[in-house]
């Protein structure tokens, strides 16, 4: 019948329209060469950490005690050895696991949190606002690293510590983000129209606000992921990630400290692999800024 | 403009109260009992009960509050169990060590970063622009940490050209020289961050003044150009410029933590490292403090330098 072949007509539409568009952002990042090779390289680099026992040429944990501060392009040891004869390219491999944990899971944790606190202070202003934003501006007032020190050094070393401490840190920039989108977007016409036709504060908040502050969000979110794997590394370095002997690469910055003059690469190399992830999530952000927001003024 | 100074003095004051608030709870976020993290793991129960009684541990938290507080601006910053000494003279005297690291990257991160940042933007896309933006985007992605021991590696083990740590000479301390031979590569080190971002921050401030109509002007006036970016463009690019270094001074003052760790240097840095190391609480506490309320302060001063130049921040 008519009716029916008018709804089936615009359900197959509906699911056209996604396609293309999906197709079209991938082609668009595509164009960022900068952006391909970055998801390339961190993608490899998750996969190493995730297959690590099966990859890494040796156990992390094993000293070989006449081959220790070896040199790299020694036999058998790519990257070299540390001061206590343990492989360096199979610590970095296992490394990888703590320090990309501990930069996935803080964003994750302190996404729900700010997105809440945005949208709220956001939409409802009047005093909701200034009690949300004054309290995060009190958070803003510590730079990002001491604040993330101060804490996980109250809650003592550990590898939950980093996690917490980083997603406490995160919430107020996220928030800012939020809240910013969130108070242009609430003057936009779609958010009258949805009142129009009956929608209360909340259903606005979630079915109209939230799905249009998610682009500039996940932009904004890539690109702090660069910011927090240094910071974690750092915490780590600062001793306040997990211990010895476990394989972490800001550890192992610091542990392979002493040995600078005969084994600069046990202590650089991790350093490196932190740099490198770190500028792939910002080239990978700027990637997918390009995506989801080609009309921003740079 | 002196209600928009007065209000930012009064919002600064507010920001002081929550940070303060913020370093008092951290004390007793330690998992464990609260006197027990100031009398330290090796002290006996009685003396733990003594700070108990000392610092008010059993009443309620707000009040603890408004006691530590009096204390605080009484100068007494607490006990140090690690050392056995007053922590209030011990943070001051290294603050000024920090100062002098944390004053010196500063001017270099300006003044380089700036200067670089005005090159840059004043010739647009050529190679030492893509230059800049691709160096700059790579220092900015290096923690101090790793940057630190990179140049460590280089100029003092390999070259031995410079000391790789402290901040004089331990056999033989001189005056001003030894200080800046000890300063140049900590201090280059902590302000690389900083310069990347200013210098970029710069570039684009640059590159959007001079599409204005009055710079087109100037130089179609045939002001020459160097005047017409020091006459015409700096003035109005500043504001945003000078809230970035403002922000910036954030990233800097947590370089210098981690520079001082690297390079040994005898600051508030290397005590918060020292402190959490050791699980030495006051001591942690005392120089979060420093170094947040330093922080905070610079950042009244900044926004205000901002208002007072710019008149059109004073009508937003």
């Amino acid at each position: 019948m008519e009716s029916n072949d008018l709804a089936n007509a615009s359900n197959t539409h509906h699911s056209d329209a996604r396609k293309i568009r999906y197709h079209r952002a991938l082609r668009v990042f595509a164009k960022d060469r900068l952006a391909l090779v970055a998801v390339v390289w961190l993608f490899l680099v998750i996969l190493i950490s995730i297959a690590a026992p099966i990859i890494a040429p040796f156990d992390p944990l094993r000293g070989f005690d006449s081959l220790r501060l070896a040199p790299p392009l020694t036999e058998g040891h790519l990257l070299g050895t540390d001061g206590q004869g343990r492989d360096v390219l199979s610590r970095i491999i296992w490394g990888g696991r703590c320090s990309l944990f501990s930069c996935f899971l803080p964003a994750l944790m302190a996404l729900p949190v700010a997105l809440m606190l945005g949208l709220l202070a956001g939409y409802f202003g009047r005093w909701v606002d200034q009690v949300i934003m004054r309290g995060l501006d009190i958070m803003f007032a510590f730079p990002m690293v001491l604040l993330a020190i101060a804490i996980a050094g109250a809650l003592g070393p550990g590898l939950w510590t980093v996690i917490i401490a980083i997603g406490v840190v995160l919430v107020p920039y996220i928030t800012r983000v939020v809240y910013n989108v969130t108070q242009t977007l609430k003057e936009e016409e779609f958010v009258e129209a949805a009142r129009a036709y009956g929608a209360n504060d909340i259903e606005i908040v979630v079915f109209e606000l939230l799905p249009n502050v998610m682009p500039s969000l996940v932009v904004f979110v890539t690109t702090i992921l660069g910011r927090i794997i240094i910071v974690a590394a750092g915490l780590s370095f600062f001793g306040l990630g997990v211990g010895p002997p476990t394989p972490d690469w800001g550890l192992m910055i610091n542990e392979n400290r002493g040995f600078l003059g005969q084994a600069p690469g046990a202590s650089i190399f991790p350093g490196l692999m932190v740099v490198l992830v770190s500028l792939s999530f910002n080239f990978i952000g700027d990637g997918l800024r390009d995506v989801l927001d080609p009309y921003r003024q740079e | 403009m002196l209600r928009l100074i007065a209000r930012r003095l009064l919002l600064g004051l507010f920001i002081l109260f929550g940070v303060s608030v913020f370093v008092f709870i951290l004390l007793h976020l330690a998992p464990g009992d609260a006197a027990r993290a100031i009398a330290g793991p090796y002290a006996s129960e009685d003396v733990v009960e003594v700070y108990r009684a000392r610092y008010g541990l059993d009443r309620p938290l707000p009040i603890q509050y408004v006691q530590w507080l009096g204390r605080v601006l009484r100068g007494d910053l607490g006990h140090s169990p690690t050392l056995g000494t007053p922590v209030g003279p011990l943070v001051l005297s290294r603050f000024r060590n920090t100062f002098v690291l944390a004053g010196s990257s500063f001017l270099i991160a300006v003044l380089l970063g700036m200067v670089v940042g005005v090159v840059a933007g004043t010739r647009p896309r050529s190679a030492a622009d893509r230059a800049v933006m691709s160096i700059s985007l790579f220092l900015a992605n290096t923690p101090p940490y790793l940057f630190g021991l990179i140049l460590v590696y280089l100029f003092a083990l390999r070259l031995d050209a410079l000391p790789s740590g402290g901040m004089y000479d331990l056999r033989d301390p001189g005056g001003a020289p030894d200080l800046l031979i000890h300063l140049l590569l900590p201090a280059f080190t902590v302000s690389l961050g900083p310069m990347a971002v200013i210098a970029r921050m710069t570039r684009g401030s640059i590159l959007e003044i001079s599409q204005k109509d009055y710079v087109k002007m100037a130089l179609a006036s045939g002001i020459p150009g160097w005047r017409v970016i020091v006459e015409y463009m700096l003035l109005n690019a500043l504001a945003p410029i000078i809230s970035v270094i403002g922000l910036q001074v954030g990233t800097l003052l947590a370089g210098a933590v981690f520079a001082e760790v690297v390079f040994s240097w005898p600051g508030v840095g290397s005590q918060l490292y020292t402190a959490v190391i050791g699980r030495d609480m006051p001591t942690v506490q005392a120089a979060t403090l420093v170094i947040a309320v330093s922080f905070v302060l610079v950042n009244l001063v900044t926004d205000i330098a901002v208002l007072a130049l710019d008149p059109r921040t004073r009508h937003g």
